[in-house]
């Protein structure tokens, strides 16, 4: 039983992230059982060994059968399994009445969210009137991939200023505004009232490169905007603003 | 998918819209303004305040230093300041990239403007102790319409801004006499329209730039400068009858090494000239061309002595190209003509096909009365068959044919004109 369960918890693992750090313990009568450091940690024996340094990464000796090291592992494999189990989630709600269940820290990265979350008003949802479904399902995307990045710190703050070369997500971001117009200005309502900085940023940046280099009849007809100026009043604004361009 | 027809840019909050400007190059953010109405109320907030005349460095100073340049909608970019007698004068000062500031003066009532003298001193200690915490550095300066009444208040905030580059002054009705003393980081001067300028006395070491339109003043500069690009449109003729033309020459050093240059003809008329001695050096075959034009320049000329030495100095530039006998110096580097103006085509197709002539490039000549409809020269092949020889022979002939493009596409616009 302590087997089958210790071999479950580690495959489940292997998926989620193949660059953990792991450790082998092995057994008295020369067992191995790899698991993940945090998971050996969970034993403050083995974690003042592991924080020492003094091992290496094949061996680590106990004096404890097979079968107590067996379950003691299961023990606290199982621990860690519930202790995930409780990460909190908040569910939200879209204005078409879909409802997605997410972690707290990333529904955190948006600031209304977080203030709502934090006055103790959110109790089973919380109803997002001015968010669609496809939008929120977007928007949730997005801080999923970034808290991701992020790690456990406080909400990630991309910066959008810089040529991001070295920020690995810019990739994944550049994909993720290849939309059409709607989606993309819903994204940015969507962000301006969620308050997300980076998704707003990344949304207006990608509105102004779709202005950049273009003159202002070219920026009209990408996005449909009227020429409301009678040719006098056009010919006057020019004027008045000349100088600024000289 | 339905085709999407609607503006949806244009409807989106004013804050969202400014956040997308900030993210444009600041010198084509203004540009958006040109869009449509909405987007140009964005750029038109005005704070508008009221104060002394005292006061109006400081309220300059505060205005400068709040204005973000990385976000230009964030602040406002015009400051309407109110001020003097019954806060009946108004300064509108607008900013915009590149460090450029824009003062327009105005009194609330069309009154005579009185005339004045007026000296501008830049870049000196300011004589209060006030100190020049502006964080925008004003490097371009329009003043637009000072007025006696203006002109301290003007002076003072000038005076602060310590890395100015380049001033232009325009349209100072009143305004007789003026003297710019100015630091070495002043490097480009522009006066035009000021209708009662009489004298005008420019004491500014490295200065590169200087153009200037309206009547001739009387002109005066302290220091010789070298300038590269220099603007003398004095089509309005003398500011007063008596001119004398040694009141021009100093203007005449300053643009003898200038790259760009536009001048009126009458301002190098040598109209007193009744006697010329002419020294000339000649290389393989006397050249006359330059004395020809120059004795166009003579109309009162009544002797000419003219005397050729070959060893006589010549500018390296004309003497490189030919070892062969050229009666009529070439043009080697005209590349662009552009004739405006001309009231009989037969002139403007003469001088036309006279430069083409004279150029070794091909020329593009392009012509325009009005400036909005261009012709450019093209040859006309005549075709000349010639009974009972094998080869044929072709003259040619121009004419000028209409052009249906830019004008900025076929050629570049003229540094000065159009200002």
């Amino acid at each position: 039983m302590a087997s089958s369960s210790t071999s479950v918890v580690v495959s489940n693992k292997e998926k989620e992230n193949k660059n953990t750090k792991k450790v082998t313990l092995k057994s008295s009568d020369g067992e191995s059982f790899e698991v993940d450091e945090s998971v050996a940690m969970e034993s403050q024996t083995i974690k003042h060994i592991i924080e020492d340094g003094h091992y290496s990464s094949l061996a680590l000796s106990l004096s404890v059968k097979t079968t107590m090291a067996s379950s003691s592992t299961s023990v606290v494999v199982s621990n860690k399994e519930k202790e995930n189990k409780n990460t909190k989630k908040v569910t939200l709600k879209s204005s078409d009445g879909e409802s997605f269940e997410v972690d707290e820290s990333v529904a955190m990265e948006s600031q209304t969210i977080k203030h709502i979350i934090e006055d103790g008003c959110a109790n089973n949802e919380i109803p997002l009137p001015n968010v669609t479904s496809g939008i929120l399902s977007r928007v949730i995307e997005y801080c999923k991939k970034h808290k991701e990045a992020a790690g456990e710190s406080e909400p990630s703050v991309t910066s959008y200023t810089s040529n991001s070369t070295t920020n690995p997500l810019t990739e994944w971001d550049t994909e993720f505004v290849k939309v059409d117009q709607n989606t993309l200005f819903d994204l940015i309502l969507a962000a301006n009232y969620l308050d997300i900085k980076g998704l707003l940023d990344l949304t207006c940046k990608t509105v102004a490169d779709m202005m950049k280099g273009k003159t202002p009849q070219e920026i009209r007809e990408t996005f449909h905007i009227k020429n409301d100026y009678t040719p006098e009043e056009e010919a006057e604004v020019r004027k008045e603003n000349q100088w600024a361009f000289e | 998918m339905e085709e999407n027809t609607l503006d949806l840019l244009s409807s989106l909050p004013d804050e969202i819209l400014g956040r997308i400007i900030s993210f444009l190059p600041s010198e084509s953010a203004l540009q958006t303004s040109f869009l449509s109405t909405r987007w140009a109320s964005l750029w038109n907030t005005v704070l508008v305040q009221h104060g002394t005349t005292e006061a109006a460095v400081t309220a300059i100073s505060e205005f400068l230093t709040h204005f973000d340049e990385l976000n230009p909608l964030r602040q406002p970019r015009r400051l309407q300041y109110h001020f003097g007698k019954g806060s009946a004068n108004i300064l509108l000062a607008t900013i915009a990239a590149n460090n450029k500031l824009h003062m327009e003066l105005s009194t609330g009532k069309q009154e005579f403007q009185k005339q004045f003298d007026w000296q501008l001193g830049l870049n000196h200690q300011s004589l209060t102790d006030q100190p020049s915490s502006s964080s925008f550095f004003v490097k371009t300066l329009f003043l637009k319409s000072v007025g006696f009444q203006s002109k301290e208040a003007v002076s003072s905030i000038v005076s602060n801004f310590q890395f100015l580059e380049s001033l232009k002054i325009i349209e100072c009705n009143g305004l007789q006499t003026l003297e710019i003393d100015s630091s070495p980081r002043l490097k480009s001067l522009t006066i035009f329209d000021c209708p009662q300028l009489k004298s005008l006395f420019i004491r500014s070491l490295k200065l590169r730039s200087f153009r200037y339109r309206g009547l001739l003043p009387r002109l005066l500069t302290e220091n010789h400068f070298n300038l590269k690009d220099a603007m003398l449109d004095f089509r309005q003729g003398p500011c007063d009858n008596s001119f004398g033309s040694n009141d021009f020459d100093p203007s005449l050093l300053t643009i003898k090494n200038a790259e760009i240059l536009t001048l009126c003809k009458w301002t190098f008329e040598f109209y007193r000239l009744k006697e010329l001695w002419w020294i000339d050096n000649s290389s393989e075959g006397y050249n006359s061309d330059a004395l020809i034009s120059f004795l166009k320049l003579c109309p009162a000329l009544e002797q000419l002595f003219v005397t050729v030495d070959t060893k006589s100095y010549s500018m390296p530039i004309t003497t490189t190209y030919s070892k062969k006998v050229a009666r009529h110096s070439k043009l080697e580097h005209l590349k662009v003509v552009k004739l405006v103006g001309f009231t009989n085509e037969e002139d403007e197709l003469l001088l036309a096909v006279h430069l083409t002539k004279l150029a070794v490039k091909e020329l593009l000549i392009i012509a325009t009365a009005d400036g909005i409809c261009l012709r450019s020269l093209v040859k006309v092949h005549l075709y000349q068959p010639k009974l009972n020889q094998t080869h044929v022979k072709y003259t040619h002939n121009y004419k000028f044919v209409e052009e249906n493009g830019d004008i900025n596409e076929l050629c570049v616009n003229h540094a000065h004109m159009g200002l």
